[in-house]
């Protein structure tokens, strides 16, 4: 018979999906085969996917409209272990669209990201570059409108910090061919 | 900070009405506060973490300070895991101790679970090994909370998942030796035992005859839905019919019984409303009120 230990230690593999050798037991060959098992891990995805549209509404909304949420979602949450924080599972996730290739997305989850870390810390003043007009951008995102189009050869110039007036200031700036 | 002292709510009913309060917003609190006589207030979902510090949300203590003159405090964790072999979680406790701060709660309570092995996250709540060596650590450590915290102490079961590991007792008696050994009260879950009933045939009459019903102290209510025919315990709806009428039942069999709570997750709030909360807490107090 397994020691609690051997028990919580083979449940924590099985559960977050490490590689392991289990102990050869009986009871744990019946939960790596039940339907339980599977069922836990589909709730918590389920939580995450709960947590990810509460916490970061605009940019998991973006995600749907990309319709990439979903599969990232699941990809992200199979290779990054869950932290224990709410705060900490967010700023994770939208950590982690820093590098993706839509440009749109990458300067959305930047915009909450930017958000939530300055609730905790005073942040040094970050700055977020749109293809296209931020504001039109989280209005339609907010009002489930459509979204306006990226414009040709200008970008916006968005920056965030406590030392801006407002904490916050927009510039439109044509690029040179 | 002094502690103040809540009393419970003056010319309560018993069984009093209690329902859950995540902090999200004074608007669903002032609708909800005119119907209920405690707030089940979860110290894990009024936190936040701040450099890797977790501490609660002060602007949310306030929202409840608020309403403590016409309603009373309980408190129900999920994030403790008293049952972890290793520790427990000790940021939790330091939650435990900032509310204390604050607030003295009429009690508060967990489960009979573990979310975490070696300070990792399972992300989920998984059921107790239901043998003595579990009964050594989990006794061992009620009894520090109870030192610690001078309110009572209440034990929830949860829903079993996956299959049971081998065990010295039955699920009953390992609960009825918890509580005798420590004097724990304890938290019957009405939903939990639908779920378990549909998941896996679990034999509710037999459990409750089993069971000590003396030291339950209250009772869960909550309603949820089934995902590939498995009930899931995410609070997300009113209560079924069936499960109300399940836990109408064991009322009158629990004599120190005080408080029934409908539980619900802040997630659940933009789907059911606050009309929606409104009338299933109506409807709950008008089905557990004695006629």
């Amino acid at each position: 018979m397994l020691t609690l230990e051997q028990q919580q230690r083979s449940l924590l593999a099985i559960v977050r999906g490490h590689s392991f050798k289990a102990p050869s037991d009986p009871w744990l060959e019946e939960v790596q085969a039940s339907s339980g098992l599977k069922m836990i891990h589909t709730i918590a995805l389920w939580w995450q996917r709960f947590q990810i549209e509460w916490q970061c509404r605009y940019t998991s909304r973006l995600m749907k409209r990309l319709g990439c949420f979903e599969s990232y979602l699941a990809d992200h949450f199979s290779k990054h272990p869950a932290p224990p924080s709410i705060e900490e599972l967010t700023a994770q996730f939208l950590a982690s669209l820093e590098h993706h290739e839509d440009p749109l997305l990458r300067s959305v989850a930047r915009l909450e990201l930017t958000c939530i870390e300055s609730k905790t810390a005073p942040a040094n003043t970050t700055t977020i570059f749109w293809d296209r007009n931020p504001n039109q951008v989280m209005d339609a995102l907010d009002r489930f409108a459509k979204l306006p189009e990226p414009e040709p050869k200008v970008r916006y110039i968005l920056r965030m910090g406590a030392d801006l007036p407002g904490g916050i200031s927009c510039k439109r700036q044509v690029l040179r061919a | 900070m002094a502690s103040a002292v809540l009393n419970p709510p003056q010319n309560a009913p018993r069984p009093a009405l209690a329902t859950t309060y995540e902090g999200v917003g004074l608007d669903l609190l002032e609708r909800i506060v005119p119907l209920i006589d405690y707030l089940e207030i979860p110290p894990d979902s009024i936190s936040r973490t701040q450099s890797g510090h977790t501490s609660l949300r002060p602007e949310l203590l306030d929202q409840i300070d608020s309403v403590t003159s016409h309603v009373g405090v309980i408190v129900h964790g999920v994030g403790l895991s008293i049952g972890s072999f290793d520790r427990w979680n000790e940021p939790y406790i330091q939650l435990l101790d900032e509310f204390f701060s604050r607030f003295t709660p009429q009690w508060h309570s967990e489960h009979l679970g573990f979310t975490t092995v070696c300070g990792e996250n399972l992300g989920t709540m998984l059921a107790l090994p239901r043998t003595e060596a579990m009964l050594d650590l989990l006794c061992e450590r009620i009894r520090r909370i109870q030192e610690r915290y001078k309110v009572p102490f209440l034990m929830e079961h949860i829903i079993h998942l996956i299959p049971d590991a081998p065990a010295d007792y039955s699920a009953a008696a390992f609960i009825n030796e918890v509580a005798s050994r420590t004097g724990c009260g304890l938290i019957l879950d009405a939903y939990n035992l639908a779920c378990d009933r549909h998941n896996f045939g679990f034999d509710i009459a037999a459990f409750l005859d089993e069971l000590n019903l003396d030291p339950v102290r209250e009772i869960h209510l909550a309603g949820g839905f089934q995902l590939d025919d498995i009930q899931l315990d995410i609070h997300s709806q009113p209560t079924a019919e069936s499960t109300l009428d399940l836990a109408l039942g064991i009322l009158p069999r629990c004599p120190n019984l005080d408080v029934v709570t409908y539980e619900l997750l802040k997630e659940a709030i933009p789907n059911l409303g606050h009309d929606g909360i409104c009338a299933e807490l109506t409807r709950i107090r008008k089905a557990i009120t004695p006629c």
